[in-house]
Order: C-alpha cells, then sequence, then structure tokens
C-alpha cells in the first residue's frame, strides 16, 4: 500500500516560499507607478511601500529560486515536459536579476543627483521585471496543474489516506 | 549552483524515438545525475537517470559517478510525453580525441606505406 508523503519533502519548501515573493514583488511595481502618478502629499507613502515591497519581494525571491533549485531535481524526472521548467526557471531568473537591479537603482535614488531620471528608469525595471514575473508565474501554475510537478497522485481507491 | 541549470537548460536538445542510440556523453551533470548524449547522427539528448536506469560498464552495473565527459555510451531510451526516459546506459571505451585519431591514422599510413615499399622492393 502507498503512503501518503511527508508535507515537509524538498519540493514543497518552493511552493511555501514563492508566493510571498510574487505578490510583493507586483505590489512593489504598483506602488512605484503610483509614487510616479500621484499628488505630493502620497507620494512619500507610496516610495515607502515601494522600497519595504521591493526589499521584501527581493530577498523572498532568491529564497524561492534557492528552493527552486532542489524542486528541480523532482520535477524534471516526473513532468512529461521538461522545457515548461526550464522556461519557468529561466523568467524566474530574469525576474529576480531585474527587480534586483530596480532594488539598486532604488538605493542609487537616494544618492543620485538626477532624481527624476532613476525614478522613470525604476519604473521601467519594475515594470520589466512584472512581465517576468507573471510569465514566470504562469508558467508554474501550468507544471502544477497541467503536469502535477510537485503534487502527490493518490491511489485509485484512496487506500493510503484509511487509517 | 544557481547558474550552472540556467546554462543548461538552453541547450538545443532533441527528443528521439524510443529505441538505442550510441553517442558520446557531451556534458555529465553530476549533481543532477544527467548526461547530455551526442549520438552518431549529431542529435543532442538530454536524459535525467531515474531509480530504474540501469548503467552498466563490462556487464556490470556501476554508479553515476562513472560516467566521464567524453565517454563513448549506448544508451535505450522510451520517448515519454517531450522527453527521453533512460531504461539502460552503457558505457564504453573513452572516445579517444582527434588528435590522437589523427596521430593513429598517420602511424596506419606509414605502416601501409612500408608493407607497399616493401612489395615493391620484392617485385624489383
Amino acid at each position: 500500500m502507498n503512503e501518503v508523503p511527508s508535507l515537509w519533502r524538498q519540493e514543497v519548501w518552493h511552493a511555501l516560499s514563492v508566493h510571498l515573493p510574487i505578490v510583493t514583488l507586483l505590489l512593489s511595481t504598483v506602488f512605484c507607478i503610483l509614487w510616479l502618478v500621484t499628488n505630493t502629499s502620497n507620494q512619500s507613502f507610496f516610495k515607502k511601500s515601494t522600497v519595504v515591497m521591493l526589499i521584501i519581494g527581493v530577498i523572498g525571491a532568491w529564497i524561492s529560486i534557492y528552493s527552486g533549485e532542489f524542486a528541480y531535481d523532482m520535477a524534471v524526472r516526473k513532468i512529461c515536459d521538461p522545457q515548461v521548467l526550464k522556461d519557468h526557471m529561466y523568467w524566474a531568473y530574469f525576474a529576480a536579476y531585474t527587480y534586483s537591479g530596480g532594488l539598486a537603482a532604488l538605493i542609487i535614488f537616494e544618492f543620485f543627483i538626477t532624481k527624476s531620471l532613476v525614478k522613470y528608469l525604476l519604473i521601467l525595471i519594475l515594470i520589466a521585471g512584472l512581465g517576468a514575473l507573471l510569465y514566470s508565474g504562469h508558467l508554474g501554475a501550468s507544471l502544477v496543474y497541467n503536469q502535477g510537478a510537485g503534487t502527490y497522485r493518490p491511489s485509485g481507491d484512496c487506500s493510503e489516506f484509511v487509517e | 549552483m544557481f547558474f550552472s541549470s540556467c546554462g543548461d537548460q538552453n541547450k538545443d536538445t532533441t527528443v528521439v524515438d524510443s529505441g538505442t542510440y550510441t553517442g558520446v556523453a557531451e556534458t555529465v551533470n553530476a549533481d543532477e545525475k544527467e548526461i547530455y548524449v551526442r549520438t552518431d547522427d549529431d542529435k543532442l539528448i538530454e536524459l535525467y537517470m531515474t531509480d530504474s536506469t540501469e548503467m552498466m560498464m563490462n556487464g556490470k552495473k556501476v554508479m553515476f559517478d562513472k560516467v566521464e565527459k567524453g565517454q563513448k555510451v549506448k544508451v535505450t531510451v522510451e520517448k515519454k510525453g517531450k522527453k527521453n526516459v533512460p531504461m539502460s546506459v552503457m558505457l564504453m571505451e573513452k572516445d579517444m580525441k582527434k588528435d590522437d585519431m589523427k596521430k593513429d591514422d598517420m602511424k596506419k599510413d606509414d605502416m601501409e606505406d612500408k608493407e607497399m615499399n616493401d612489395k615493391n622492393d620484392n617485385y624489383e
């Protein structure tokens, strides 16, 4: 009889770590755009929100890439089309590097003389990062829901769930 | 670790039909128990070893760490979806370097020339 595998298995760590950076990085782009378009009284709030979301997001992104590298070994042997996994990985790296570049631009922003230029540059970087993030997320979802990556397939009679 | 998988993923690999192929282990990725095999007809197959993959050398079962880059291999693969699953990998002699092959060819040519000369001498 099959045994239900532990929820703490290696590949599940990726699912655990990946969702927080997706949300925070997405919000960092949204807050950055609002920072650009809103009037002066709200700008400070949106700027602070962009910074906080970006810092949490970039740290989280690299943690989830690390956990994704471990999940890769298992997933690539289980799925039917490994190219989707490779593309997912490529765009995840692209998003992580782009948002890291955005964070670097934000740090430079504090010391730069022509602040407005860096601000526009930052928005472009974060929008590019968002595109990569969404596409990578789409591929990740297709890996899980279409190919069953990282998931356990119960037996036909579900006997392993009977105590 | 961060970059190794990212680089390998861009290789121009082919998914071949189920069957047996001979070729050379062009890349060996020990961390992921993965090999890229360049077949005799110049196709690059990406193979991830599984628990059921048999790895043999001189008729004996061997571990993955015996595979070396440039080694000649005979692989039996099954096509599943858009991937190839290795059923067995037979390790053969290590592929000769091109320089060594050229030297061997030159030696052969020298020998043939000598034989020809000897024959000609005998006729004379």
